[in-house]
């Protein structure tokens, strides 16, 4: 295959995602899509695709591609430590929030991804992958999407969408802020009528831990037990993503991109949708906090986000 | 109707049906749903991304881009008003179900524990019509119910690394199917030949909510022979 991009090395949970599958959910079929969907969004924006065009998504440590097609515009997003080299054994570091323009032979070698966990991979043109149930987000436990549901393995070949492209590349001026916030904010679950009073104030005026269990599904934590007062479990219901729940063991998990439909468990907060993408970019082994607020700061943040968003995108210019 | 309508993070909203779980409530929660997802779809209704329903509730989930908890909650409230007796019948399946020994590995401990006979259990298996409350845990997972108190029996203390694909289950009230091998605590009576997923499909899952599941039993060689497509002809 002469239009191609291979994979020579996978890096860690690396997976096809776009913006997610949605009004499928009633099948059991979670909504699955990129983690951090900010850096997603500029990614796209840089490389002028749609914004809902799917691209690789990794975390900690990216996957290692050759590009093996005449050429190709790449862009990587996220605080990520990358090389490009040539056949010539000439290399250059990469830098985030830039497009490079790249020729047949190069390899891009995404190395690890710093103080944070996800990274995001696109290309412009985007990747020709079948969509299923009008998304191409692959969820490997239920082994939904593209590429058999499977993450993306050692060998792979990936097509895309454009065999050639034109050298023009373009960069972010204003970059996101890379320093991730350890207080995150929280609206009241709707089972608070299971905990004890005790329980509800430990929730919000204590530390949790992130384990080393945390993935793509749920952020396990740890620390001082949150104390239920009736049964730790309720009749099952639909689940959104950020919802933290708390099994037995009165340890929270918080419920992520790749959450089941249905859940159980008593559920004590849900984060504010303004938060969730720096919450999810907290390594395992660091502290992070609750603060309780209420649906007006959390539209609010919302909309303030979503500003910060668009002016970052407005920021971007052309640099050759 | 619906008992209360709450806010679910700031971009989710929980109808709330009662606290039991029962048929004629689960009812009234799909005929909600059913509606919903017509009015999405005729676009009467914008930046809905979910409807989820469960036993007793119907969780929206939205995008705060395109609207707020606020606009939806009374928007349900308007569609709750004018669909009084709106109810739709969901499809009547009747699937196979092989009771041989080696796949219904769970029928003796059912049996010690219910102190009925093996016999007894399986008919009375065969002769409720199950009404599936939902689907969910993983893609086209039926939760059906209900099963008589006689039959009741909680799940494995230990669950299982691996059920089979195909595994008819129970545990407490409830009856269900695996779509796929999977780790699991419920117990196994037999095993279905019948494919409740696949992606490729375009009608990717067998069964929908408020849906209803008959058994029939087959033998270990019409197992065998099962053919997925000759089902289906004879269904449509």
């Amino acid at each position: 295959m002469s239009h191609s991009i291979k994979i020579l090395r996978e890096g860690i949970s690396t997976s096809f995602q776009d913006l997610g599958r949605y009004n499928v959910q009633y099948l059991g079929i979670g909504p699955s899509g990129c983690m951090d969907d900010d850096n997603f969004r500029i990614c796209n924006a840089i490389l002028h695709n749609k914004e809902n065009e799917g691209m690789i998504e990794f975390a900690y440590q990216g996957p290692k591609i050759q590009i093996d097609q005449e050429s190709v515009k790449i862009c990587i997003t996220g605080n990520v430590i990358f090389t490009i080299s040539n056949k010539d054994g000439e290399m250059i570091r990469g830098q985030s929030y830039r497009s490079y323009y790249l020729k047949k032979g190069d390899v891009v070698d995404v190395q690890s991804v710093k103080d944070s966990v996800y990274g995001y991979l696109g290309f412009e043109g985007g990747i020709n992958l079948k969509q299923y149930f009008q998304s191409v987000s692959v969820n490997p436990r239920s082994k939904i999407g593209p590429n058999n549901g499977e993450k993306i393995k050692n060998g792979d070949l990936i097509i895309l969408k454009q065999p050639k492209v034109s050298e023009d590349v373009f960069a972010l001026s204003r970059l996101p802020e890379a320093k991730k916030k350890s207080v995150i904010r929280v609206l009241e679950g709707p089972q608070l009528d299971y905990f004890s009073n005790e329980g509800v104030h430990s929730f919000f005026h204590t530390e949790f831990k992130i384990t080393s269990l945390t993935d793509r599904m749920g952020m396990r934590l740890e620390g001082k037990k949150v104390e239920l007062i009736k049964s730790a479990n309720i009749k099952s219901e639909g689940i959104i993503r950020g919802s933290i729940q708390v099994p037995a063991d009165g340890q929270p998990i918080v419920l992520l991109s790749d959450h089941q439909t249905i859940g159980g468990y008593p559920k004590i907060g849900v984060v504010i949708t303004a938060d969730y993408n720096n919450l999810i970019q907290i390594l395992p082994g660091n502290l992070i906090a609750f603060r309780k607020v209420n649906m007006r700061e959390a539209e609010i943040s919302f909309q303030l986000k979503q500003a910060s968003l668009k002016a970052m995108i407005e920021s971007i210019i052309k640099i050759n | 109707m619906i008992k209360q309508i709450t806010c679910y993070g700031d971009s989710g909203v929980i109808c709330d049906f009662g606290d039991e779980v029962k048929k004629e409530i689960n009812i009234k929660v799909i005929a909600l749903f059913k509606t919903l997802q017509q009015k999405i779809i005729n676009q009467e209704i914008k930046g809905i991304k979910n409807c989820i329903p469960s036993y007793n509730k119907l969780i929206i989930f939205f995008d705060l881009t395109n609207t707020t908890s606020k606009k939806i909650i009374s928007f349900v409230e308007s569609i709750a008003k004018e669909q009084t007796n709106s109810f739709s019948e969901g499809k009547q399946w009747t699937i196979p179900v092989c009771y041989d020994k080696e796949f219904g590995i769970d029928q003796q401990r059912v049996a010690d524990y219910t102190k009925l006979s093996i016999d007894t259990i399986l008919e009375k298996h065969l002769n409720t019509i199950f009404y599936i409350y939902m689907l969910g845990f993983a893609p086209g997972f039926p939760y059906m119910g209900d099963l008589e108190n006689q039959l009741y029996c909680p799940r494995l203390k230990t669950p299982r690394v691996k059920i089979n694909r195909g595994s008819v289950i129970i545990a407490e009230n409830f009856c269900a199917i695996y779509p796929y091998d999977s780790p699991g605590g419920w117990n196994i009576l037999g095993n279905t030949p019948i494919e409740l997923f696949n992606q490729d499909s375009s009608n990717p899952s067998l069964f929908s909510p408020g849906d209803t599941v008959k058994f029939y039993q087959i033998s270990k060689d019409e197992h065998q022979k099962f053919n997925m497509k000759d089902f289906l002809n004879n269904v449509s």
